[in-house]
């Protein structure tokens, strides 16, 4: 299968694998994307995910060796009431959206209850029969495919006391922000929430595990981005060098050479044998 | 690989696996190379990236299929931890192939590196069932455990410190 037949299959999100993960694997993989992220985040410099990676690595290694000492209990499968029963921020966050369904169902005021398909239906009718009668179209209303606004919902509003019957809630409000949070989160955003938790832990900082902070810490970043951009730097020197060292090394290209076909060298006159001088007696003849 | 952060990525990967997944990974990688450069395959496998919008999310989900693909043909006994390092030494070896054979106008360099990584992972984890969710629910077991002195200082003595 091409790769992009792959790809568009994990993508378009068809099942290539059904796979149940156990409670064992599930910290099995939190370790090994955490050794991913952090090493890969080292080595391109890359700061949140070597930090996030270090997080993650963190806590599947503390949660394989907690399932092997048997602190997590027999049952190896991590189960919903476990989550439930779980202390802290994570298992908090999880309420989020079970407020979403009590904030549907609770009883808001000033709007009586009715079913909208009802509505939809009697309005569309009404809309329709009106245009046929006046045979034209009025290009502000609404399409015939369009539901008409809603003629009999009984709006209460009568005055200032009644003015923000209608109106969620502040508290409604706060709570669908929260809902659409805890839905919107991607893997590196629970990792996020996980440093936090961690950063304020005694236990972790104890074990020298500062570098969690750093995630939080806009100097920190602004150290990091400095350093970044010297490790540019450097790196522009380092290629200026290399391509230095590769020119040097380069053996020239001769096609272009015209060699003098006049021997510069060769003798124009033949050349006087001389004896050499030897010995004491020769040395002062002239 | 003749990229040097290519060579450097692959390095830390192959440090950060734990010798007793060494063999597995080992084996895994092997697998995934096999199906990507064999001489039946290795035409056929990379063709489309030519002209595609982002190759370098199409390379990474490519390795998170290639992983998912292996372990179904594993019956799901293949290690999760092992595929999910296999199949990111895979994925630099494909990044590596594209960037050599031209296939795509990638300039690999660290930022393609963490880009794609990062893609990889959120491609990979969902498939085998690490929602955000989930992972929350995991690691959120673990904070009963370092919020306890006494857990926390047996795995310190369990790391050596």
């Amino acid at each position: 299968m091409p790769l992009v037949a792959v790809a568009g299959a994990v993508v378009a999100g068809i099942e290539i694998a059904s796979v149940g993960i156990a409670a064992m694997s599930a910290f099995e993989v939190v370790a090994a994307v955490g050794a991913i992220a952090s090493g890969i985040g080292v080595v391109t410099g890359n700061q949140d995910l070597a930090q996030l990676g270090g997080v993650a690595a963190l806590a599947g290694g503390v949660g394989m060796f907690a399932q092997s000492q048997g602190w997590f209990g027999a049952s190896g499968e991590l189960a919903a009431g476990q989550v439930e029963g779980a202390t802290g921020n994570f298992a908090r966050m999880d309420r989020a959206q079970s407020s979403t369904s009590d904030m549907i169902n609770a009883a808001t005021p000033g709007v009586a209850p009715a079913n909208p398909s009802e509505l939809v239906a009697a309005d569309t009718a009404k809309g329709l029969a009106g245009d046929a009668a006046a045979g034209v179209t009025d290009p502000a209303a609404p399409a015939a495919w369009e539901p008409a606004a809603a003629s009999n919902i009984r709006n209460e509003r009568t005055g200032l006391i009644n003015a923000t019957g209608n109106a969620p809630t502040t508290g409604d409000f706060a709570r669908m922000d929260r809902s659409a949070t805890a839905t919107s989160q991607s893997i590196f955003d629970t990792l996020k929430q996980a440093g936090a938790f961690m950063k304020d832990n005694k236990e972790l900082s104890s074990m020298g595990l500062n570098f969690i902070g750093g995630l939080f810490d806009e100097k920190k970043k602004n150290e990091a981005k400095a350093a970044d951009a010297l490790s540019g730097l450097y790196d522009a020197r380092a290629a200026t060098e290399r391509q230095q060292l590769a020119n040097g090394n380069a053996v020239p290209d001769l096609t272009g050479l015209r060699v003098n076909p006049v021997n510069v060298f060769a003798p124009k006159t033949a050349p006087v044998y001389q004896a050499p001088r030897v010995g004491l007696i020769n040395a002062t003849a002239r | 690989m003749n990229n040097p952060d290519l060579q450097a990525a692959q390095a830390a990967i192959d440090k950060a696996v734990k010798p007793a997944d060494r063999q597995a990974y080992d084996r895994i990688v092997v697998a995934g190379m096999k199906v990507m450069f064999s001489k039946q395959t290795h035409n056929q496998i990379f063709q489309g990236l030519e002209g595609a919008q982002d190759p370098v999310a199409l390379t990474a989900e490519g390795a998170a299929g290639l992983m998912l693909m292996l372990r179904e043909q594993s019956r799901n006994t293949m290690p999760m931890g092992p595929m999910i390092m296999a199949g990111q030494s895979l994925l630099l070896e494909a990044l590596d192939f594209i960037e050599q054979g031209g296939l795509a106008q990638i300039k690999v360099d660290k930022a393609v590196i963490a880009q794609a990584t990062q893609h990889y992972i959120e491609t990979i984890l969902p498939k085998i069932g690490m929602t955000p969710e989930k992972m929350q629910a995991t690691i959120g077991q673990t904070q009963g455990v370092m919020n306890d002195p006494k857990k926390m200082a047996a795995f310190k003595q369990s790391m050596g410190g």
